[in-house]
């Protein structure tokens, strides 16, 4: 690999990233609003297109048209750079996931760990943004952020050591190849909940939306934002539950394996399925309280994966099935 | 060498990720039009003039036990890390080795939670 | 753990209302808060208020009724039963048994109608949208039915003194009887997508308590007070029209939290489903108004009284006359009002994020507390 190479390599990841994210958010908003519209009995979007299809389209015109508001007493260069600061880290794992077994922006021997600890990089765009805007609701929101960071990652991350485990390499690619038989979430089921329901909270999605938990804190850390600057923390936010489905998708349900179809697409249909039970939870769950959650998150969730790691550990040396 | 590679990558992500998220900053900028009026900038407080400016109120993140018990976590995934990477080339010395260094861990765990560090105050 | 400073310097003024998503209506909260806890709250009424009583005053009888309506505007029909029953308990007019029995028929749909509204209401502060449209589809079908007896949607006026405007129009009783057959089944789905649901229950119980003397001292009735274990019900406490002669029980909770007083609403559906089952098996036949009273004078100094059980508890409407056809003094109890003055004193204590939680599980319509 050249320098040239690199640039370009990592310049066309961004542009994948973000095509990618824009496509899937374009589909998946029109989604969500249908599948939300059949479960509460009601059509969803009906007037704009064939039953509403380029809805995201009119709002994205709408969204252009917005006022670009500054509020009083912000502090400007964070709030200009904080809707950066979320969707720039949630699309991350572009650089190092593998859509098949060689078609990869770069092959990272730890890029495991690297989609564990860049993405979460969004809770600082995230602190920015409630903290510059000068908004006590944005404020309260974005120190929820924090909170609930430091809840969700080390289950997170412990979950993701077992896996690394059983593949005794912390290589994306790897790990889907030693899933060529069995997936892994069969293998751990435990690691795999822990695992997707913190990445559904670093995507703050449902029922782990506190930091803009509607009914408390209004809109929560983008309550003071307009126009596409809040449209970059949408995008962030579909950034990071594509991007959390897709990783979920690679390291527990065998990656790109799949009878007939091309490699790419086994990937995404299984990352769309993950997906939809994303929503599926968001239009039936109620919303946890954040002290609950962290409560939940470190008695119950970092307990029960340290457990899971060891005894991963133990049952790999016994029955001899190591790497 | 192919870590400076994919430094280097990072680099143009960052750079392109932030070029094409400033692009649709701009095209919205150049597509609306921004009339600044004094009430408009005030920060939402439900339609109120808020009671304290938020830059004088002082918010209590009252969950810093949490936080403290994140570092102590934090550093024990990290040295956990080259635990799992070498586990091919270890005996049963080392799985118990890991699992007396968790039980610690979770035995402060559990002191925190006992002695009520783990309730948001 | 002990703090580390003291928490006075801690303290976060924030405004949650009156333009809020989850206020229920225009109503101002200052909280302060120590972190997420709350320390203190005032609460800041009449941002709603259109001085009823005083237009009342300029009004004659008649014409006060379509005011009532707009008080608890989910209630109307309730209120119109308050109001018409109160004049009429004034001036002494005499009601037929059918209109009576249709009377109580419309106060339960509408008692219904309203504990929907507030079950839903309860699940959207805790983001769980789909409950909340589930609930307003149900009382979609109850308004339709108000719209084929009355004519209105949301404001009926559709009592008058000595009775109601109109009859039930032909096949109503059948559609009513379907929609409560249907409906027995939709309320077993609610029981398990909210009340039963280990993440609400989480969240609402424990949260919100109150004390039964508390509740006493401040005078609060309807589910709230039931929901703290006191089963006062103006139904059974001081029946009016037929309710002593029906079967109904009065649900009660047990600690005062939020999910006992969302407990005893979902009860109370119940209760009502059947009471209206009674009253249509043995609907009277005959006139529904006999003689419509149009013009009212009651006598000088004549002041009265009279409270009916509206979903928010017990609503009543004092009248004095000097003996004119307008009322001299038209004093409104709004059970909302009386409610919500609790709100100070159970926030304490709370976390943030339970504030609007605990706000809707009194139920407040800020058309009636601001009257």
């Amino acid at each position: 690999m050249s320098v040239s190479e690199a640039l370009l390599r990592g310049s066309l990841a961004a542009l994948i990233g973000f095509t990618f994210v824009g496509i899937s958010l374009v589909i998946l908003n029109w989604f969500e609003r249908k599948m939300g519209g059949r479960i509460q009995s009601r059509y969803g979007p009906m007037h704009v297109g064939f039953h509403g299809i380029l809805q995201t389209f009119a709002d994205l015109l709408k969204l252009l048209q917005k006022e670009y508001i500054i509020p009083q007493g912000a502090n400007k260069l964070l709030f200009i750079a904080a809707p950066f600061m979320v969707m720039v880290p949630a699309i991350f794992v572009f650089l190092v996931i593998p859509f098949g077994p060689d078609l990869y922006a770069f092959r990272f021997e730890y890029s495991l760990l690297f989609i564990l600890s860049f993405p979460a990089l969004t809770s600082f765009g995230i602190l920015a943004a409630g903290w510059a805007s000068n908004s006590k609701y944005s404020l309260v929101a974005s120190l929820r952020t924090v909170g609930q960071m430091i809840s969700y990652e080390i289950p997170r991350l412990l979950s993701a050591l077992s896996i690394a485990l059983m593949a005794g390499s912390f290589a994306i690619d790897t790990i889907v190849e030693r899933q060529a038989y069995l997936w892994f979430v069969l293998l751990q089921p435990i690691a795999f909940l822990v695992f997707f329901f913190s990445s559904l909270a670093e995507a703050n999605r449902m029922p782990f939306d506190f930091t803009w938990a509607e009914s408390e804190l209004v809109s929560g850390f983008f309550t003071e934002y307009t126009g596409m600057r809040w449209a970059l923390f949408f995008l962030g936010e579909y950034g990071a539950l594509v991007a959390a489905c897709l990783v979920t998708a690679l390291i527990f349900f065998g990656g790109w394996y799949g009878p007939i179809l091309p490699s790419p697409i086994w990937l995404i249909v299984k990352a769309a399925l993950l997906l939809v039970f994303s929503l599926w939870i968001r239009w039936t769950w109620p919303r946890l309280r954040i002290d609950q959650w962290m409560r939940f998150s470190w008695k119950v969730l970092t307990p029960l994966s340290i457990a899971n790691l060891l005894l991963t550990a133990f049952l790999m040396h016994w029955l001899g099935v190591g790497a | 060498m192919d870590g400076i590679y994919f430094l280097i990558g990072i680099l143009v992500f960052i750079l392109t990720g932030t070029i094409l998220a400033a692009a649709l900053v701009a095209i919205g900028k150049a597509t609306s039009y921004t009339r600044n009026e004094p009430e408009k900038t005030i920060p939402y407080e439900c339609g109120e003039l808020p009671v304290v400016k938020t830059k004088n109120s002082k918010f209590s993140a009252n969950y810093y036990s949490y936080a403290l018990a994140f570092l102590i976590f934090d550093v024990e995934a990290a040295l956990l890390i080259p635990w799992v990477m070498s586990f091919k080339e270890q005996s049963l010395t080392g799985i118990l080795a890991a699992t007396a260094f968790l039980a610690i861990l979770v035995f402060g765990l559990l002191y925190a939670f006992l002695s009520g560090g783990l309730n948001w105050e | 753990m002990e703090r580390f400073s003291s928490p006075e310097s801690f303290e976060f003024m924030i405004n949650m209302g009156p333009q809020h998503p989850s206020t229920h209506g225009v109503f101002k909260l200052v909280l302060k808060l120590d972190g997420e806890t709350v320390i203190d709250a005032e609460p800041e009424i009449g941002y709603l208020h259109r001085s009823v009583e005083k237009i009342a005053e300029n009004r004659t009888y008649e014409q006060v009724l379509p005011l009532t309506d707009r008080l608890d505007y989910v209630n109307a029909m309730g209120n119109n039963l308050a109001y018409v029953m109160a004049v009429e308990n004034a001036a002494g007019i005499e009601v037929p048994e059918r209109a009576k029995a249709i009377r109580v028929i419309m106060a339960e749909f509408n008692r219904i109608a309203s504990h929907l509204i507030s079950l839903g209401t309860q699940g959207l502060e805790v983001g769980s949208h789909t409950l909340f449209l589930y609930c307003f589809r149900e009382r979609e079908k109850i308004l339709d039915l108000f719209e084929k007896a009355s004519g209105g949607r949301l404001t009926y006026s559709y009592f008058r003194f000595g009775g109601i405007s109109k009859d039930l129009p032909k096949g109503w009783i059948d559609e009513a009887r379907e929609f409560l057959n249907d409906f027995e089944n939709k309320m077993e789905e609610y029981f398990v997508l909210l009340l039963d649901n280990p993440i609400y229950k989480g969240r609402t119980v424990g949260i919100g308590i109150i004390k039964p003397e508390t509740a006493i001292s401040y005078g609060a009735s309807g589910p709230v007070i039931r929901g703290s274990g006191i089963p006062y019900d103006v139904r059974k406490a001081n029946p009016y029209l037929i309710y002593n002669k029906l079967d109904f029980n009065i649900p009660t909770g047990e600690n005062g939290d939020v999910w006992d007083r969302a407990y005893v609403r979902f009860q109370e559906m119940k209760e009502s489903v059947k009471i209206i089952r009674q009253v249509i098996e043995n609907l009277p036949e005959g006139s529904v108004l006999e003689r419509e009273a149009r013009y009212i004078v009651i006598e000088e100094g004549l002041s009265s009284y009279f409270s009916v059980e509206s979903p928010r508890g017990e609503l009543g409407f004092f009248i004095y006359s000097d003996g004119t056809e307008k009322p001299y003094r038209l004093k409104i109890r709004s059970p909302a009002f009386v409610n919500l003055s609790m709100i100070k004193e159970i926030i304490k204590g709370e976390k943030l994020a339970d504030v609007p939680l605990v706000l809707g599980s009194l139920d407040p319509v800020f058309g009636e507390v601001d009257r």
